[in-house]
């Protein structure tokens, strides 16, 4: 019977490694030549399977019950005398619905590509609104600059939370939420500002990023630990 | 007229596990039975129907009610099915006409796996033993006849057992967890450890331990050298064991009926030679085996379900708040389990046509290994079921058990 040199444990014929420190095993033949049936099938991962097949049932129910709504509310539109815009504004908003289903059942397997594809669709959903009325008036001013600013944060949240996914998640994932909310309130109000009054002087964002930026710093260096030296000092000074 | 559904309740530990299972943590176990042929899948799926008539509440289909998931008794009959996939997959006993339990087969092995929720290890072994025993009948070897089940089988122990007025048990604090990665999902690796039971025996007698005593403490200090050789932030090891209560009440049900006790080392307190975590385990199984502190358990459970406030939420905010409140309160506070189902013997018979018989516990994110024991003629089975690539615990366990000269051979499912 072959052994692991290492384990000291004995193991079947024609195992390569020894299951349990993966040290490769001598080939010995079987003297005795006596038939072993194998004890467990080759495993099928029955699991991306299984949930696929779930997915796509959610997933189809759902369609189907989208192209109903869009069917009614073109019924709707053709029978009685509703107003046009609130059908319009109907059908853009479930349209993309179908597509938000579409990115949050995880067809789309990458992360980034599936926030990417949140953006592009409010980017469209708001197009499509705004433009229900046959001019574009705040797309291109409010909503596509206030989409592009929240996915950069998002986009920087992500990289910083990969960076120190190993770290302790209750230190950094507040302090990175308090940095994005407080850039996220800067960049809004520096938005909001430019296109009101065409000149930027940041007020109530000011407060918001003064307080949870030194929120975030104080709980990343209490992470950190403070130096020696000013450690030192406060034990000396505040000492009980 | 049609005729009135049978249904049952959900036993007391049962209640819990339909609202935890997910697709990783499947509460789902496996008892396996190799012979020396191979199996003649249509003589075994005609022995199935035969014995499920004798174990009515196994026949059931999982229902739900407002407040509490329920079995309904169903007329359809389970189907064998060829073993492709990993052992205690889960199993979607939620949906229409699925039994929460499978009967495999693969070359020369029979494999039932039932869902925790409908029975223990106690349950499924007489469950296999039935089957067996009408296969080989029906194959032609003369065996002995079933027993027509008694109402008994189907109670509800642990309200029969229900003492009112104790107080409740210790809280236990969180324990240490093994830091390894999960593996994929849908991966169930098992490593299995074939050891001849007079060598363990002999060797658990010389530290006076039982067998059960004996494994526990080597597992125990295999943790310690795991941690004591990582240098990781120190936690009380805690090891989850349950305990068959029909041996403690005078019961035959077939549905759950255990408790788990926990005997727990901290190992802040210093390096605990072999000795003393037997003495400790020995000590603390005479402490706890006995029906005052079991009553504290089964009185701590049974009063949650009782509770007129629990009993109130509906299915579906149970479904949500359970699996936190099992993993705070449940695994958070374990390391790791070990089951042992004891000695298994068969009709004198069939003992020579079956080869052995094997234990695998089911998966769990919060102990991402689990042990299975069983002892078949004379061999015991020692099977590591675990979530994570990482082999290191079974590596140190089974290294230990050749260090006390015991030989060990090692299967496993891993590729």
């Amino acid at each position: 019977m072959p052994y692991c040199p290492k384990c000291g444990v004995e193991v079947d014929y024609k195992i390569t490694n020894c299951p349990l420190c993966t040290f490769p095993i001598p080939d010995i033949p079987d003297e005795n030549n006596n038939f072993k049936v194998s004890k467990f099938p080759r495993p099928e991962n029955k699991y991306y399977e299984t949930i696929l097949k779930i997915k796509n049932q959610i997933f189809f129910t759902l369609s189907i019950l989208i192209f109903c709504a869009v069917l009614i509310l073109i019924t709707i539109n053709s029978i009685i005398d509703a107003h046009p815009l609130a059908i319009n504004y109907s059908i853009i908003s479930v349209v993309a619905a179908w597509f938000y289903i579409f990115i949050f059942l995880g067809y789309i397997s990458s992360l980034y590509y599936s926030i990417l594809g949140i953006g592009i669709v409010t980017m469209f959903l708001t197009l499509g609104i705004d433009y229900v009325d046959g001019r574009i008036n705040w797309f291109f001013s409010y909503a596509l600059p206030v989409i592009i600013l929240a996915l950069a944060i998002i986009y920087l949240f992500l990289y910083l939370y990969n960076r120190s996914k190993f770290l302790n998640k209750f230190i950094f994932i507040p302090s990175y939420l308090f940095i994005g909310i407080s850039l996220l309130s800067v960049g809004l109000e520096c938005i909001l500002d430019y296109q009101a009054k065409k000149s930027i002087s940041l007020s109530w964002s000011l407060i918001v990023f003064i307080v949870l930026i030194s929120i975030a710093v104080l709980l990343i260096s209490l992470y950190y630990k403070l130096p020696d030296i000013i450690k030192e000092k406060i034990k000396r000074k505040l000492h009980i | 007229m049609k005729q009135k559904k049978e249904w049952y309740r959900l036993d007391n530990a049962g209640k819990l596990y339909p609202s935890i299972t997910s697709t990783r943590v499947s509460t789902v176990f496996r008892l396996s039975a190799t012979l020396y042929n191979n199996i003649d899948s249509k003589v075994l799926q005609i022995a199935l129907n035969n014995i499920i008539e004798y174990f009515p509440y196994f026949k059931v289909n999982l229902k739900r009610g407002l407040f509490w998931y329920y079995f309904e008794h169903t007329e359809k009959y389970p189907k064998v099915q060829k073993e492709t996939y990993y052992p205690c997959m889960f199993m979607f006993y939620k949906n229409k006409n699925s039994f929460p339990f499978r009967v495999l087969y693969y070359n020369n092995r029979i494999s039932v796996e039932f869902s925790h929720s409908i029975t223990d290890g106690v349950g499924a072994i007489n469950f296999l033993k039935s089957l067996l025993v009408e296969y080989f009948n029906l194959l032609g070897i003369n065996t002995d006849s079933h027993k027509i089940p008694s109402k008994e089988e189907a109670e509800d122990a642990f309200k029969k057992y229900y003492v009112k007025n104790v107080p409740n048990p210790p809280k236990l604090k969180k324990a240490f967890h093994f830091p390894f990665k999960l593996n994929s999902k849908g991966e169930y690796y098992i490593i299995t450890g074939i050891i001849p039971m007079d060598i363990l025996l002999s060797t658990a007698k010389k530290y006076n331990a039982s067998l059960t005593q004996f494994l526990l403490a080597l597992y125990f200090d295999t943790i310690q050298d795991f941690i004591k050789s990582n240098n990781f932030k120190l936690l009380p090891v805690v090891i989850n064991l349950p305990v068959n209560l029909r041996s403690i009440y005078p019961s035959n049900t077939m549905r759950n009926f255990f408790i788990s006790v926990t005997p727990q080392i901290d190992f802040r307190l210093g390096t605990y030679s072999f000795e003393e975590i037997v003495n400790y385990i020995r000590n603390y199984m005479q402490l706890t085996l006995n029906k005052k502190y079991i009553n504290q358990h089964i009185h701590h459970n049974v009063k949650r379900e009782k509770s007129i406030f629990i009993r109130l939420i509906p299915l579906f905010l149970k479904n949500l708040m359970m699996p936190t409140i099992y993993s705070k309160y449940g695994e958070r506070n374990y390391t790791t389990g070990i089951s042992n189902l004891g000695l298994i013997t068969l009709p004198k018979s069939i003992e020579d046509l079956v080869e052995r018989i094997e234990f695998y516990p089911p998966p769990s994110i919060g102990n991402i290994i689990k042990v299975g024991t069983i002892g078949y003629k004379d061999n015991i089975y020692i099977s590591f079921g675990s979530l994570t690539k990482t082999t290191t615990i079974e590596k140190i366990f089974f290294r230990k058990i050749r260090k006390m000269n015991i030989p060990v051979k090692i299967e496993t499912n891993r590729e």
